[in-house]
């Protein structure tokens, strides 16, 4: 990660773009339904297939856009183009664009293959003289000398791709929109496209490719965004956010059916090495083992025992309500792992569960019992691991520790015992945590400015303080943090999801008046709602972006971002 | 654009063994009917002198009009393909149909050319005072075909109630027979109308013939050209507008 200054300006910037398609129930497309019905009010369904999608890719950059059929790839990729006009937001894009929704566009089955090959580089901006002049290298590429005077429809599709893609790499551009292109065409022929990405990168032209191929995105991308129901699921590197999806395909598969070991026990206790680094949202289901909900529920510890591999743990914890996971700790060396599954498990948050959900949402929800606390404690303290690492060089901050559940987990790790830093607004608990632990914490009001130095630490994170603050303080809130941190220092924050302002029109028009995006529910409920492009309204200047993580957990988003120099 | 349109020409006749031909055929075959019908039996053969190159030149400024239009309309539907693919500026599908019926226009000239020599007329320099006459039919045609294209990308029945429209102008606006035949007020209605008004006095020009009837003789002097010129020049411009404000939407709605 390069903290240069003076960032050069990105190839695409995206910023909360929205599209939704009203789906007429039964389409009046003519006139005379009209005529005959006037008063008969066309029910609509609106279908959206974007929703405040913000992102950036920088000159050079291969970005890979993935999420599965319906999740709005398309569409955000013919927004980009600009054959799609956005409701909402906005799309820059700085050099010249050159899109391949589909190959072959304008291709007629009836000409020649010379003549479909000037129609469709035409089509693509390819002036009479260039085409002349590239006309040989496009038949060449395509390995289609002998074929170009028969007619396109007695073509092959394999070879009417050849031809397709050998035309539009022709093209010159500076950035690349490309979808779904390789489906179709032999291994060889794909091999020597991957020659031309190759070649792309190297000339440092931008690539944007929208893919089911995930192969093709671990192997050319930089970063890739996982777009899910219209939303940005994730963004960042490409084996992470492959994860997520995969994760994400797996309890869809569950959903219809494809159960592993259903049987109501655990049916299959894989080895499993601990202590990978991966985070818990970033494991591929490969790598975890697969439980049954029911199974883990009704789980001797015997068999939990069985199913942890590993080393023990320095225990931290006490009362009745641990005492299952007590017994399994002292042996457990990724016992964190297991923990945050059964927490996942009874709160019903199937999201990274190798297992079939009745339900995909993750809801939001305060803890209840102390058990909660203690395993939302280690669920975070796993992800802030995930982020900054299993040894933080410098002095990282958690600010917002509360009485410190996420603090006592990390200090089972020594490595983390002695640059964490906490504080909070709350001195009960700032008091209790300072009598029981030699931790370095501090109060601190829930404004700004905090009691530290400027860039003081090496990483913060938080979770859950911009909760406590009007959505319309937290550029303040982030104006704050990049002073704590030292240049190019790292942040870990979760932002809660919907936020409820009020409830009448004039919070609403307020709000509109602020810039910023709100939702109705229904009628009559206005929420307004901190989304993507507002947190990142706030960071902007003054942080990047690594990556985001919608539905983190519990209905919060997680940014890891970067201070800026 | 001119790929484009040479594209669909070559696409229109490539199948066919007559090629070209066939673009002159079924006009010319038209005006093979209508010669008969209402030159012969009608005895309009008579009342008109040059009756064929009267009835050629209303029958190839109308199928130019109608052609295009019709075309023009459903092109983008048609393309739907390359709109939902391609940033293409839908105007340019209209811009290449109206070029195209431009194209097969010269043809239906030619074939006039041939009659006129037949008929023993001698081309005057007036005769380029066409040229102006041409061009505002093109305009004229150009800002319908871009309503019509922006209406059926909505509603998919424009195309029935233009086929309907367009004949009951065919049969209403003095195509075959002299305008004079109508009523007062309907023989008003197809001068001052930009199509009829080009028509007529295109014919004028061509056949030097006191008979035929123009804007300015029926209405109140060359004062009378405002009329036509006025709604050529305002459909233009609402088209313009009506397009250009639709058009983002072209993409999703065919």
């Amino acid at each position: 990660m390069s903290e240069a200054a003076g960032e050069p300006s990105p190839a695409i910037r995206a910023v909360g773009l929205s599209k939704t398609f009203r789906l007429p129930h039964e389409r009046r497309t003519t006139l005379r339904e009209y005529v005959l019905h006037p008063f008969q009010r066309t029910e609509y369904e609106l279908q959206r297939a974007l929703a405040g999608v913000s992102f950036e890719v920088r000159q050079g950059e291969f970005f890979g856009v993935i999420g599965s059929n319906g999740s709005g790839k398309s569409t955000l990729l013919k927004i980009l183009a600009r054959i799609y006009r956005p409701d909402a937001g906005s799309v820059e894009v700085n050099g010249k664009l050159t899109p391949f929704i589909e190959l072959g566009a304008g291709f007629n089955p009836e000409l020649s293959g010379r003549e479909n090959v000037r129609i469709n580089a035409t089509l693509l901006g390819l002036s009479a003289r260039e085409l002349d002049d590239r006309f040989d290298a496009i038949v060449e590429f395509a390995e289609l000398e002998r074929f170009m005077d028969q007619k396109l429809k007695n073509y092959s599709s394999g070879m009417q791709v050849r031809l397709a893609y050998s035309i539009a790499i022709q093209v010159s551009f500076d950035i690349l929109l490309l979808d779904e292109v390789l489906a179709v065409g032999d291994h060889n022929f794909q091999e020597k496209c991957f020659a031309t990405f190759e070649a792309m990168r190297e000339s440092g032209k931008t690539v944007v490719l929208v893919t089911h191929g995930l192969e093709t995105v671990d192997r050319f991308c930089d970063r890739s965004l996982l777009l899910r129901e219209g939303v940005v699921e994730a963004i960042g590197r490409p084996d992470e956010v492959k994860g997520i999806y995969l994760k994400q395909e797996e309890t869809r598969a569950g959903q219809t059916g494809h159960r592993p070991g259903g049987d109501g026990s655990l049916s299959t206790a894989p080895a499993r090495r601990a202590g990978s680094g991966a985070g818990v949202g970033a494991t591929t289901p490969e790598e975890e083992p697969r439980l049954s909900r029911d199974g883990i529920a009704s789980m001797p510890p015997e068999e939990i025992e069985n199913f942890i591999q590993g080393q023990g743990r320095p225990r931290h914890h006490a009362g009745g309500a641990l005492e299952l996971v007590e017994q399994v700790q002292e042996r457990e060396r990724d016992f964190a792992r297991v923990a945050v599954m059964m927490h996942l498990i009874t709160r019903r948050h199937y999201e990274y569960l190798p297992v079939p959900p009745e339900s995909l949402r993750m809801r939001a929800g305060a803890p209840t019992s102390e058990l909660d606390y203690h395993l939302e404690g280690l669920l975070t303290a796993e992800m802030v691991r995930n982020v900054f690492g299993e040894a933080p060089a410098k002095p990282t901050l958690e600010w917002g520790c509360g009485s410190g559940w996420t603090m006592r987990w990390l200090s089972c790790y020594p490595e983390w015992r002695t640059n964490y830093h906490g504080c909070d607004p709350d001195p009960e608990a700032v008091a209790w945590l300072s009598s029981q632990s030699s931790f370095r914490v501090e109060i601190c009001p829930h404004q700004p400015p905090l009691p530290y130095p400027a860039a003081t630490f090496g990483g913060v994170f938080s979770f859950d303080m911009l909760t406590w603050l009007d959505p319309r303080e937290h550029g303040q809130w982030f104006a704050e943090l990049a002073r704590l941190l030292e240049a190019g220092g790292l942040a870990y924050v979760a932002t809660n999801g919907p936020f409820t302002v009020k409830d009448d029109d004039r919070a609403r028009t307020a709000l509109q008046a602020q810039g910023w995006a709100y939702t109705t529910e229904g009628e009559e409920r206005t929420r307004a709602v901190v989304t993507p492009e507002y947190t990142r309204s706030a960071l902007d200047g003054l942080f990047r972006v690594e990556s985001y993580h919608a539905q983190m957990y519990m209905g919060k988003s997680g940014w890891t971002i970067r201070r800026l120099d | 654009m001119r790929v484009l349109a040479a594209a669909t020409l070559k696409h229109r006749y490539a199948d066919s063994v007559l090629g070209y031909f066939w673009a002159l055929a079924q006009p010319l075959g038209m005006f093979a009917v209508l010669y008969l019908v209402f030159g012969q039996a009608f005895k309009l053969d008579q009342s008109i002198p040059n009756f064929p190159v009267f009835l050629l030149i209303g029958l190839a400024l109308f199928l130019f009009f109608s052609d295009a239009t019709t075309r023009a309309m459903a092109e983008i539907v048609a393309q739907s393909h390359l709109m939902r693919k391609l940033p293409l500026s839908p105007l340019i599908l209209v811009v290449a149909v109206s070029v195209t019926s431009l194209v097969d226009f010269g043809l239906y000239v030619a074939a006039l050319a041939v009659f006129v020599g037949i008929s023993g007329i001698v081309p005057q320099l007036d005769w380029l005072g066409l040229i102006p006459l041409v061009l505002e039919l093109y305009v004229f045609v150009f800002a319908v075909s871009m309503i019509l294209a922006t209406l059926n990308a909505r509603f998919r029945d424009v195309g029935a109630i233009w086929d309907l429209l367009t004949k009951a102008f065919f049969y209403g606006s003095g195509i075959f027979f002299p305008v004079q035949l109508l009523p007062q007020w309907a023989e008003r209605l197809a001068l001052v109308n930009p199509f009829g008004q080009v028509m007529q006095d295109a014919r004028a020009l061509v056949l030097d013939d006191q008979h035929i009837l123009t804007l300015p003789e029926a209405l109140g002097g060359p004062i009378a050209y405002a009329a036509p010129v006025a709604i050529t020049g305002a459909l233009f411009a609402f088209g313009v507008l009506f397009f250009q404000r639709r058009q983002p939407w072209f993409a999703e709605g065919v």
